[in-house]
């Protein structure tokens, strides 16, 4: 129980905080009643999710690990373009909305953003879902004793990754909006280079692409990748104990590009 | 209001965050080679609280990953490193995990029930 319930809260949360910001993102900029297109999203993916599952099952067939780990890279690098795309443009609606910003705000959303947002919505939920149903069917199937107990644990897991979702939407709100706005963009960059990582390590374990040079470190002892801490930050940030090269590289390259293109953007500065 | 569901939040992921370190167990250890992984059986109490430790004396990455339904998520050991990884019996039945070099061949490798 313990098992599916910290798997489904690992994967959940990260899902829960992407909403989190978006819906935050919206009810901070007098949008509310787009919520539910990103419900809508959502709701497709989970739609998607559960097809997809339910076919694999009926079909009896598993994902290969070659294929599925290419499938993981790709939808991470995905993902990581994605998020970069939504701090910047929302960084740049921050830039035009000057001094109003201190305040609150009202900003018309384009129909094609708004599509784009909501498909945010639907690729964070894809891409976690898929994977971690899979996980539960396999764990649920293995001791037909506790698959209750088993599922139980994975949906209390989900409900707790959806509470700290709404802990942080609601403590966003704690937060002036200028703060809300840098706070939200740092980490979302920060989850981004962490995808690009993780993703080029799953297109080189799917063997597309060659490994990305030595790992000069290795920080297992410290904090080992298979501990619940590990998997936790390994999800949500990209850790890994023993990194190559190239992903380091990539890692902070994109990381202070990122940083350095949304702080000169500047909008909030200006608006002081 | 919100302090209210933010303070348990906080406290939930920092009890979680602080159930790192070191795996803890007895230890099982295994080899990975450029042919095989080994040994491919071991035995264990059900319910036993086990670290798997793999050294992988192969020049390329191998990973280790539960399989049918036995639960254990996948880990890469990169070439020349060791891993220990916490993992605890299930009740009942064996234990069965592949041992592979990605898009290689497998060593499964199965921990029986101790009788």
């Amino acid at each position: 129980m313990l098992f599916s319930f910290l798997v489904s809260l690992r994967e959940g949360f990260e899902i829960a905080l992407i909403l989190a910001i978006v819906l935050g993102y919206l009810a901070r900029t007098g949008n509310r009643r787009h919520f539910r297109d990103i419900w809508v999203g959502t709701g497709l993916a989970v739609a998607l999710t559960i097809g997809v599952v339910f076919v694999l099952q009926a079909t009896a067939s598993e994902l290969s690990g070659t294929a599925r780990e290419a499938f993981e890279g790709t939808i991470m690098l995905a993902a990581a373009a994605t998020l970069t795309w939504m701090v910047l443009w929302m960084r740049r609606q921050a830039v035009s909305l000057g001094r109003d910003l201190r305040t609150g705000v009202d900003v018309a959303l384009a129909r094609g953003s708004l599509f784009a947002l909501a498909g945010l919505a639907f690729s964070a939920v894809i891409r976690e879902g898929i994977e971690t149903a899979l996980f539960l069917f396999a764990g649920a199937r293995a001791s037909a004793g506790s698959a209750g107990e088993f599922w139980a644990g994975g949906a209390i897991g989900f409900a707790v990754a959806a509470a700290l979702g709404y802990a942080v939407y609601r403590g966003s709100h704690l937060l002036p909006v200028r703060q809300f706005f840098t706070v939200t963009g740092v980490v979302v960059l920060v989850i981004a280079a962490g995808l690009l990582s993780n993703g080029l390590a799953e297109l080189h374990e799917a063997q597309l692409i060659p490994q990305l040079g030595p790992r000069p470190w290795d920080m297992d002892a410290v904090l080992s990748i298979s501990s619940t801490a590990g998997q936790f930050l390994h999800a949500l940030v990209g850790y890994d104990p023993a990194p190559t090269w190239g992903q380091i590289v990539l890692f902070w390259t994109y990381l202070a590009g990122g940083l350095g293109v949304f702080f000169t953007m500047g909008g909030v500065r200006a608006s002081s | 209001m919100p302090r209210l569901i933010l303070a348990p939040a906080l406290i939930a992921v920092a009890a979680l965050l602080a159930g790192c370190g070191a795996p803890s167990g007895r230890a099982i250890e295994f080899t990975a080679s450029e042919q095989a992984c080994a040994p491919a059986a071991a035995t264990a109490a059900p319910g036993e609280r086990l670290v798997l430790q793999v050294a992988n004396e192969s020049k390329g990455d191998r990973e280790l990953e539960g399989i049918d339904g036995t639960r254990f998520e996948e880990v890469v050991i990169p070439a020349g490193k060791v891993r220990r990884m916490a993992f605890t019996m299930p009740e009942s039945g064996a234990a069965r995990f592949k041992c592979y070099a990605p898009g290689g061949a497998a060593t499964v490798i199965e921990i029986a029930p101790a009788r």
